[in-house]
């Protein structure tokens, strides 16, 4: 369990590195210059040159990564061409929002889609059933900015019941966490459903009936745990995706999170912030797969020890 | 059966239905304390149907058992009775024991904890006293260290030491019924016997009635007292064991019987002989006896009416054939 533990962490330095790559590649070839963009619209010819310098941006490209690289393992991200901060500085100070709205809304993906998909497989094909079918294929095919605009039209502008958009308390929580959320609440309703079904055929869980045991411990205690391995799994995929929304999300609501610095940072052409944001992203991606790769042996003791 | 012992299970009439399959069509036995009673047959012929229609085990979408009567000593008429009720009774006066050990245990769980579980259920036990009458369980059913075989996954484990833990399972409270369906079709031929030797050994240490159900007639001779021959659902012939296998006497049996190896006298090689056809769709009977598509014996009055389950004419009449060769 440790050796693979450990092996897993040293195989990432490899892949970050690689991703790092790829980011880097991608934003210094496509079309435009950023010292010109960070000098403004009508800068002299010579202020663009001195800050082409100031970055490195006459530096060739092979120069330029391993400048990168280097200031990258020492916790640089470069600073913002616009507001002239550390992006690191920046990455951290909105990092607490991106959190509370992507993990609120993965616990709530969590507990309210397994709820449904557990309560949807006790009784297939049951109206209870069809009726979180038709929510769970509603919350699956409705895109996430059509559903935020549409809450926020309900519950902000015409019952106002709830605050628009910006970051306060649990009332501005309520309705960036559900839109975020629904998708994945279906997601996992659906995944919940179709594999509870197939664990409650299985053989162990007519030997729990079989010992006596109520109709709520077959299923929370031996159907459960069985169907968390593909519950797990998709928390790990579906981890980048939540971030993906949160971008969108952020920007409809306004909160101060990640998602929002990097689409502002993508508007502004702020190479340094845009670079920062997405290896941020990436790397919080890989670690979370890497939990759940090893939450398998502890939910699996087949795979565990191996 | 003898007379003086009260049956531990008395079934009489039972019906189960998968939808229009009519699994169980009218099944009647009894078993007495101490007693194994083996129901014997092809598969799809209705065993398993009747052992999990008494545990109460036919899923409720997929079945319903729908006639008939299931009387266990000390507890009643279970038929009809709420889930919750014969909850409480699955495991305690009762235990199944199935034919897969590899799946039916629960992966994820140490065997020691899936024993303690019965009790935890059944009574207000500390989870530490559960746990050391579960290593007392695998003691008794012959795991060797049990100490730390109860601290094992299921996979860690072989199948005998499986079924073994299987078995613990279902005695943690000495049931006066013990539901064995094909314990042993998925062993090897070495554990095969030893586990039948422990089933054997635990219904005289604990006095249980013990239906065990087996598609193998030399499982039968081995262990059972009594044996009931199902075919599409219906019992075809009932009787002590000594008196079936020495004369069976309906044509499936026989079939069956000559379609064991080493049954026969030793000789030339031969071709084992087999029934032709297969069990028929149990949607759709055929008018008649059920068995006379495949039955070599049958004759025209096999297709008129089915032929009741009763003594046969002039023969033992403690036993019981559902034959028109037999009937009056």
């Amino acid at each position: 369990m440790l050796d693979y533990a450990i092996y897993r962490i040293a195989v990432l330095v490899p892949t970050l590195l690689a991703v790092s790559l790829a980011v880097f590649l991608v934003l210094h070839l496509v079309p435009g210059d950023p010292a010109r963009n960070a000098a403004g619209p009508d800068a002299e010819e010579e202020d663009i040159a001195l800050i082409r310098e100031h970055y490195g941006l006459d530096q060739p490209l092979w120069r330029q990564y391993g400048t990168y690289l280097v200031r990258v393992a020492q916790g640089d991200l470069g600073e913002s061409y616009r507001s002239r901060r550390p992006v690191l500085d920046e990455l951290v100070r909105r990092l607490p929002a991106t959190i509370e709205l992507a993990g609120f809304a993965m616990l709530l993906a969590v507990i309210v889609g397994v709820g449904l998909g557990v309560t949807a497989s006790m009784r297939p094909n049951s109206w209870v059933d069809q009726a979180i079918g038709a929510v769970s294929a509603f919350g699956i095919s409705v895109p996430v900015f059509f559903l935020g605009l549409l809450l926020m039209l309900l519950f902000a502008a015409k019952l106002q019941w709830l605050p628009p958009s910006g970051r306060g308390g649990w009332a501005n929580l309520i309705l960036p966490v559900t839109t975020l959320g629904l998708p994945y609440i279906a997601t996992f309703a659906r995944v919940a459903r179709s594999t509870m079904l197939e664990v409650l055929s299985e053989d162990y869980i007519r030997t729990a009936r079989a010992k006596g045991l109520r109709g709520g411990a077959v299923i929370w205690r031996h159907a459960l745990i069985n169907a968390a391995i593909p519950l797990v799994t998709l928390l790990g995929i579906y981890f980048g995706r939540l971030l993906g929304g949160a971008v969108i999300v952020e920007t409809i609501f306004s909160w101060p999170g990640l998602g929002r610095y990097m689409v502002d940072g993508i508007i502004q052409r702020d190479l340094q912030v845009v670079q920062g944001c997405i290896l941020f992203f990436a790397t919080a991606i890989i670690a979370v797969n890497l939990v759940v790769d090893l939450l398998y042996s502890v939910l699996d003791p087949r795979i565990a020890r191996g | 059966m003898s007379e003086a012992a009260p049956p531990v299970l008395a079934v009489e009439g039972l019906r189960t239905r998968f939808g229009a399959v009519r699994a169980v069509d009218g099944v009647s036995f009894a078993v007495a304390r101490g007693e194994t009673l083996c129901i014997v047959g092809e598969s799809g012929s209705g065993k398993s149907a009747t052992a999990l229609s008494i545990m109460g085990l036919i899923p409720s979408g997929a079945g319903i058992v729908e006639g008939g009567s299931i009387l266990l000593a000390g507890h009643g008429e279970l038929r009809g009775l709420p889930d919750a009720a014969m909850a409480d009774i699955r495991g305690r006066a009762m235990g199944m024991i199935f034919q897969e050990p590899m799946t039916a245990l629960n992966p994820v769980f140490r065997v020691g904890a899936q024993i303690a579980e019965v009790m935890r259920r059944h009574e207000d036990v500390a989870r530490s006293a559960a746990r050391d009458r579960a290593v007392e369980l695998l003691r008794l059913v012959g795991v060797p260290s049990p100490q730390s075989r109860a601290q094992d996954f299921p996979h860690q484990l072989s199948g005998g030491m499986r079924q073994r833990v299987m078995i613990a399972m279902a005695i943690a409270y000495d049931p006066a019924l013990i539901l064995a369906d094909e314990p042993t079709t998925a062993l090897d031929v070495t554990i095969q016997a030893q586990i039948l030797a422990l089933i054997d050994g635990l219904k005289e240490r604990l006095g249980s009635g013990i239906v065990f159900i087996t598609h193998d007639l030399r499982v039968v001779a081995q262990i059972a007292q009594q044996v009931c021959v199902m075919y599409a659902g219906v019992v075809v012939e009932r009787a002590a064991t000594r008196a079936l296998l020495r004369e069976p006497l309906h044509p499936y049996t026989k079939g069956l019987m000559a379609s064991v190896p080493g049954t026969r006298p030793r000789g030339a090689l031969r071709r084992l002989p087999a029934i032709a056809g297969t069990v028929p769709n149990l949607a759709r009977l055929p008018v008649g006896c059920r068995f006379r598509n495949r039955c070599p014996s049958a004759f025209a009055r096999c297709a008129e009416a089915e032929p009741p389950l009763a003594p046969p004419v002039g023969g033992d009449p403690d036993r019981l054939v559902r034959c028109w060769l037999h009937a009056a």
